[in-house]
């Protein structure tokens, strides 16, 4: 005779489990109710629940924080002097609800959508629209952030400064749709004879924005001891960013 | 069991009386439809338990006017919006769930919510089967429709998730896919 073995589900009851409208979904004779129970535990553990937790730090804004930072972005002039964020405990930078420079994730994904529709609306007024073009531009536009991200994080990495996680740089990259957004919308109220000041000018504001942004990351040094000069290379290394930011900002406004 | 008593019935009628009026097995609640629908047209607060009861019906029937009615304005669009439709419910319910921070928000609910403030566009059409909408007024009312449509979704989103002080930051990507739909399917 079988040893009578006690189920993995002792704790459950028939009655505590979710019925719908009365008819019961989970029934425990079933032997696929334990492969289901396995695989949300499963699930709970794996690299998707943690990677949505960890996107979810970067959505935790506010209208005021969307406010001030869309100022930050278009005239980072006015905020004078180092701009301080409040570090977590392990390091990371604070929810953006309470750290006016952290960086976050609403706004680069609105933007990037934003700038997709209103070239899209630029083609249909200049007479060739396209459902393509939204595709066209959508991806080529990551191509850009992509290959943007890479020199970047390469440079980082080789000057040897304290390096973001790859979240954080997708944010910081990817809020240069702000500008792209900002140029678009003024070339369709105003006219193409207003592209290029405005350009330069959202640009320039855009590369400030960006350089007094990575100075978080370069005016640390990964090794352990402390360096009191400032370091030109890491310095130029900010300039570089920035005019990478001017060109890439150039080529995407440019289909 | 389904017998017959007689060649000239075909079921057992008293099996028959058992089952649950049509209506309320498939789920459809006319009431709480009508409820509302007029609480979206007289901007009435809803009430948190019509909310609590998510259903697929009122939307079903407002999608299917709405093509009806670009159908008499000679636009056949049933496919795009569909398409369209889920995209962008599928798009905004990623956004709203990773914003929320306390509570959480299922797919169903979602496109629930984003059907029945669909509503005022519902009406858009309903003009726009007799007026083109490229003279200022067209404009106006294109703008107003989307803008109630937001509003009503935005609200009902607020008292589900708990959002205070966020309510911009939803309306943005919800008057996107409105304007979007609009675009869609006026010109």
């Amino acid at each position: 005779m079988a040893k009578i073995q006690t189920s993995p589900f002792a704790h459950l009851s028939q009655e505590s489990l979710p019925t719908f409208a009365g008819v019961k979904m989970i029934s425990l004779d079933n032997p696929m109710t334990q492969y289901g129970l396995n695989a949300t535990k499963a699930f709970a553990g794996s690299w998707f629940s943690n990677f949505w937790s960890s996107l979810h730090v970067y959505f935790d804004v506010t209208n005021t924080y969307v406010i001030k930072k869309l100022q930050l972005i278009t005239v980072p002039y006015i905020f004078r002097g180092e701009w301080q964020q409040e570090l977590n405990t392990d390091g990371l930078p604070g929810s953006p609800k309470y750290n006016q420079h952290a960086p976050d994730l609403y706004i680069p994904l609105m933007s990037f959508i934003t700038f997709i529709l209103l070239s899209g609306l630029k083609s249909g007024f200049s007479g060739n629209f396209s459902p393509q073009i939204l595709g066209i531009t959508a991806s080529s536009s990551i191509i850009f952030l992509c290959f943007e991200l890479l020199i970047v994080y390469g440079g980082l990495y080789f000057l040897q400064c304290l390096m973001p996680s790859i979240l954080e740089l997708i944010a910081y990259c990817g809020y240069k749709f702000v500008p792209c957004v900002a140029i678009a919308f003024c070339s369709i109220l105003l006219g193409g004879a207003i592209y290029w000041p405005v350009f330069l000018y959202f640009s320039v504001c855009f590369a400030i924005f960006l350089s007094k942004s990575f100075k978080r990351y370069t005016a640390h040094n990964s090794f352990a001891y402390e360096v009191e000069s400032v370091d030109v290379t890491k310095q130029s290394f900010l300039y570089v960013v920035g005019i990478l930011q001017i060109a890439i900002i150039f080529f995407l406004g440019y289909y | 069991m389904f017998a017959k008593n007689s060649p000239f019935e075909d079921y057992n009628i008293s099996e028959l009386e058992d089952d649950p009026p049509l209506m309320e097995e498939l789920g459809i609640n006319p009431d709480h439809i009508k409820q509302k629908t007029i609480s979206i047209l007289a901007f009435k607060h809803v009430d948190e338990r019509l909310l609590e009861d998510p259903d697929m019906a009122g939307p079903f029937l407002y999608v299917l006017i709405f093509g009806g009615l670009l159908l008499l304005a000679g636009k056949v669009h049933f496919g795009a919006i569909y398409g369209f439709g889920m995209m962008g419910s599928i798009g905004i319910f990623t956004v709203l769930n990773l914003m929320s921070q306390s509570r959480e928000i299922d797919l169903y609910r979602t496109v629930s919510i984003l059907g029945y403030a669909l509503l005022p566009i519902v009406i858009l059409s309903a003009i726009g089967v007799f007026m083109r909408f490229s003279n200022p007024v067209g404009m106006f009312l294109v703008i107003l429709s989307v803008c109630w449509s937001t509003y009503t979704a935005t609200s009902f989103f607020e008292t589900l998730l708990e959002l205070k002080e966020q309510r911009w930051l939803i309306s943005y990507p919800i008057g996107l896919l409105y304007a979007c739909f609009t675009l869609l399917a006026i010109f």
